[in-house]
């Protein structure tokens, strides 16, 4: 029987419309916990109120912040939840090898980073329709439909944000897999990492590495990079893994 | 026919056995072609290999012989060799055996002779 | 052009060796099986040849390529176990419908054909399958992705007699129409010695024999008379297994081509000579003990 030739792009296509068919179940999740973190902003993000005896005002901010937070919880769980060993022995009942798995997995991901980005911003949407019906508040309508170019900034902050919390995710499930010492190291880093670590130095840096950077252009390309590079990592380490 | 898997006789020599009996019975005819070792194979559900040893055998024996790319085919005298070859061997074997049953038996020759000739007649009934 | 080619390979699991320096080509379009005792290293073995593991020494390689990490290995090539995975959230129809886009010469209709005859149920889950129900549907999956290597890590695990008969007819029509590489690892031979072209036996993860199933039945014979005979018979002789019959027979199996003569003279003595049943004879020359089960007993009665 003659041998059929397949190239890495072929079997990477193959296995991320496999992945994208068998994980629609996820972005299920994902419209659950947008929908929950709608519910925690119906009373605003913020506020603050002022009063006599005869007047009090309150003001308060509606934004879908939450619904982004909620987003990048979710999108860092399932990029850590899909380096598990069962996905990677699904990928190798059919034909795959740890690259195409891995470049699929991540072709996956960035799908994820888009439809929640998009969804998570088109959710400030809906929060401000649902406000504006639920009454008894003055809407303070300049910003009730925000310009189409801030919402599309908006949208490529999230969708950049959701792409890197995506690659950090799954640095960090190669990592558990790796081997549980690094569970173990990573769930005291997230907790305890600031006892150790002076706040000037490492994690507060890395914070403003990419908060405090107001072009788009340039934080686009500060993402893309330790995006690639946690891939890269990512990838080098879960090459030799074993699997079934 | 079902092959006797778990007989002593290897399934390939159960496999030239029964094409000797298609020859004998006239099922194949002088120059034509024999089944395949996959039709064989299919048909007593063996392997094709193994079913291509049984071919072998009496390809060796000249009772078959080789087109390049066409198969097996019945050589011209086959009928002749498989007869010579079971009087003086296959027949042979089995009436030792006969033979030596009925000396441990206490049966003499006219006797064993008589059980023959009334099994003949069993067969023909 | 060798399918397999495996030189010195060994695998360590700490200081267990699962498999140790083996050595042995499979060709083109042959169905080997893989025999052995539970913990001969069968399936390390096979997952080497899939590239799913590495060695920890030795060269293994699968159409000329190392195995690990290859894609066009990978890609001509399905292993069937029963710990296949399928997502759980797609349906037993959908992942069929998945394969066609990973295995170029997958055979739809023989896949519709097997997933009817066997009464599959399309919505179901692969994970909610009874054992044996899973094992049919791998093995589906198995022969319609007609791969030039096909791997059947103990197929049958759990299948009912008839449904495991059916497999093995399954398999060689399917062989007979698209002839391709197949190995079919097994604890035991039984039924499907006949299907077999080679054998490749392990112990232990060594190799005990690489060899025509049709020679395996012509290896050993089996002596069986009175016990002096027997043991005068074959001294100096590797016996690959040895009982008492009563107190004063015994039966011993021993090389056909152990020593010039022996048989003559075997015959002469009395002794008879038997075969024996390929299946018998990969069990005598796996097990450690000669004797087999009998001698533990016999021992303990004399005390």
């Amino acid at each position: 029987m003659s041998l059929t030739e397949t190239s890495l792009f072929e079997a990477v296509r193959n296995q991320y419309l496999y992945k994208l068919k068998s994980r629609l179940g996820l972005f299920v999740a994902m419209a659950g916990t947008q929908v929950l973190a709608l519910l925690f902003s119906m009373g605003g993000v913020a506020s603050y109120g002022r009063g006599s005896q005869y007047l009090h005002i309150s003001v308060k901010y509606y934004s879908s912040d939450i619904v982004i937070w909620f987003t990048i919880l979710w999108i860092f769980f399932i990029a850590a939840q899909i380096t598990a060993r069962d996905e990677q022995n699904i990928d190798f009942t059919f034909v795959s090898n740890r690259l195409s798995g891995n470049l699929s997995n991540a072709a996956f991901l960035v799908t994820a980073a888009l439809i929640g980005g998009i969804t998570a911003i088109l959710s400030g949407f809906l929060l401000r329709v649902i406000i504006y019906f639920k009454g008894g508040i003055y809407l303070s309508s300049q910003n009730f439909i925000a310009a189409p170019d801030v919402v599309f900034t908006g949208m490529a902050v999230t969708i950049l944000y959701l792409l890197l919390f995506g690659a950090l995710g799954y640095f960090c499930g190669v990592l558990a897999r790796l081997s549980p010492v690094f569970i173990v190291l990573l769930i005291g880093l997230f907790f305890f990492g600031g006892w150790f670590v002076p706040r000037s130095i490492l994690p507060a840096q890395v914070i403003v590495f990419f908060r405090v950077e107001s072009s788009l252009a340039l934080l686009t390309l500060k993402v893309m990079i330790t995006m690639v590079l946690l891939y890269a990592c990512s990838f080098i380490l879960s090459n030799r893994l074993e699997v079934r | 026919m079902v092959l006797d898997m778990v007989g002593d006789k290897p399934v390939y020599i159960q496999i030239a056995e029964w094409l000797e009996n298609e020859i004998l019975g006239g099922d194949i005819k002088e120059n034509e072609k024999v089944y395949s070792q996959y039709q064989l194979a299919e048909m007593f559900n063996i392997n094709p290999a193994t079913a291509a040893r049984g071919i072998n055998i009496l390809a060796e024996q000249g009772i078959l012989y080789k087109k390049r790319g066409l198969g097996m085919f019945l050589a011209a005298n086959a009928m002749e060799k498989i007869q010579h070859k079971r009087r003086n061997y296959t027949l042979k074997k089995l009436v030792e055996k006969v033979v030596v049953e009925a000396r441990r038996l206490g049966i003499d020759e006219e006797e064993l002779l008589g059980i023959m000739r009334q099994a003949g007649k069993e067969l023909d009934e | 052009m060798d399918v397999i080619s495996c030189q010195g390979l060994t695998k360590n699991f700490g200081r267990i060796k699962a498999v140790s320096d083996l050595s042995f080509t499979i060709g083109q379009n042959v169905i080997t099986g893989l025999i052995g005792p539970n913990g001969a290293g069968k399936t390390t073995l096979l997952k080497i040849i899939a590239g799913f593991t590495r060695p920890s020494s030795g060269k293994v390689t699968v159409f000329s390529e190392n195995p690990f990490n290859s894609l066009k290995v990978s890609a001509n090539m399905i292993f069937v176990d029963e710990h296949m995975k399928f997502p759980s959230s797609l349906s037993l129809a959908q992942i069929m419908s998945a394969a066609p886009a990973f295995y170029k010469n997958w055979d739809m209709g023989l896949a519709k054909e097997l997933f009817a005859y066997f009464s599959l149920n399309p919505g179901q889950r692969h994970h909610h399958l009874s054992k044996g129900t899973k094992s049919t549907f791998n093995m589906i999956i198995g022969l319609a992705s007609r791969c030039p290597l096909t791997i059947f890590d103990e197929p049958t695990a759990g299948m009912d007699a008839g449904v495991r008969k059916d497999f093995y007819r399954a398999l060689l029509r399917d062989y007979l129409q698209k002839p391709r590489s197949m190995i079919f690892s097994s604890h035991l031979l039984n039924e499907a010695e006949d299907i077999l072209e080679d054998i490749l036996l392990l112990q232990a993860g060594q190799k005990r024999l690489h060899l025509p199933v049709t020679d395996l039945k012509e290896f050993a014979v089996a002596l069986r008379g009175k016990k002096e005979v027997i043991s005068e018979l074959t001294a100096g002789q590797e016996i690959y297994h040895q009982k008492n019959i009563g107190k004063e027979h015994s039966y011993a199996v021993i090389r056909r081509d152990a020593a010039d003569g022996l048989l003559k003279k075997s015959a002469a003595a009395g002794i008879e000579i038997l075969p024996v049943a390929a299946e018998d004879l990969c069990v005598y020359l796996t097990t450690r003990n000669r004797g087999g089960i009998d001698h533990v007993f016999d021992r303990n009665q004399s005390f």
